[in-house]
């Protein structure tokens, strides 16, 4: 009688192994395609100057539509987005989305959101000092 | 009848939507418009 209920608490423990390595594969899989698509959308989205820039300098330059001396520093990785007017950083600004996206994605985010409606885009962020003054 | 309509599902969602075209500005979206190639959707955001 005890070894099988031994057998049987194997045969249990395995399949929640196996259903559990199944999940992560999985999850795995899905975050690694979200990554890959974000990429290919900041690349398609971004012109080729600011795609260079980028991948050179990790960070992009967008300018404001409004304000021609004014220009928004998006990093490539996670971080403050620069505010530089006349050539001098004057403030950092924290915007981020409620779920979880792709890095790329937050890129994208801000350029769409700077270029099509700025306005928005200043109140919803969160204004700070500059962190280089 | 009502039809469920992915563009109504996303903006009711505080998303925004963004017309993303090669060679012009990127311009907000109000409402949906079939002749737009490229419609972009901005989730969510809330400052830091």
């Amino acid at each position: 009688m005890e070894t099988l209920k031994l057998i049987v608490a194997g045969i249990i423990l395995t399949i929640a192994f196996c259903v559990l390595g199944w999940q992560v594969v999985v999850s795995y899989r899905a975050w690694f395609s979200a990554k890959r698509r974000a990429g290919e959308l900041l690349r398609a989205v971004l012109t080729p100057e600011q795609y260079c820039q980028l991948k050179r300098r990790r960070y992009i330059d967008i300018p404001s539509p409004r304000d021609q001396e004014r220009t928004y520093r998006v990093p490539r990785d996670p971080g403050l987005v620069r505010v530089i007017e006349k050539g001098r950083e004057t403030a950092s600004l924290c915007l981020q989305p409620l779920e979880w996206v792709p890095y790329a994605d937050i890129v994208v985010m801000h350029k769409l959101m700077i270029e099509a409606d700025e306005e928005t885009y200043l109140q919803k962020a969160n204004r700070l000092a500059p962190l280089c003054s | 009848m009502h039809f469920w309509c992915p563009f109504s599902h996303h903006t009711h969602q505080a998303q925004t939507s963004n017309r993303v075209e090669a060679g012009k500005p990127v311009e907000r979206l109000e409402q949906f418009d079939p002749q737009v190639a490229q419609i972009i959707m901005v989730p969510r955001v809330v400052g830091g």
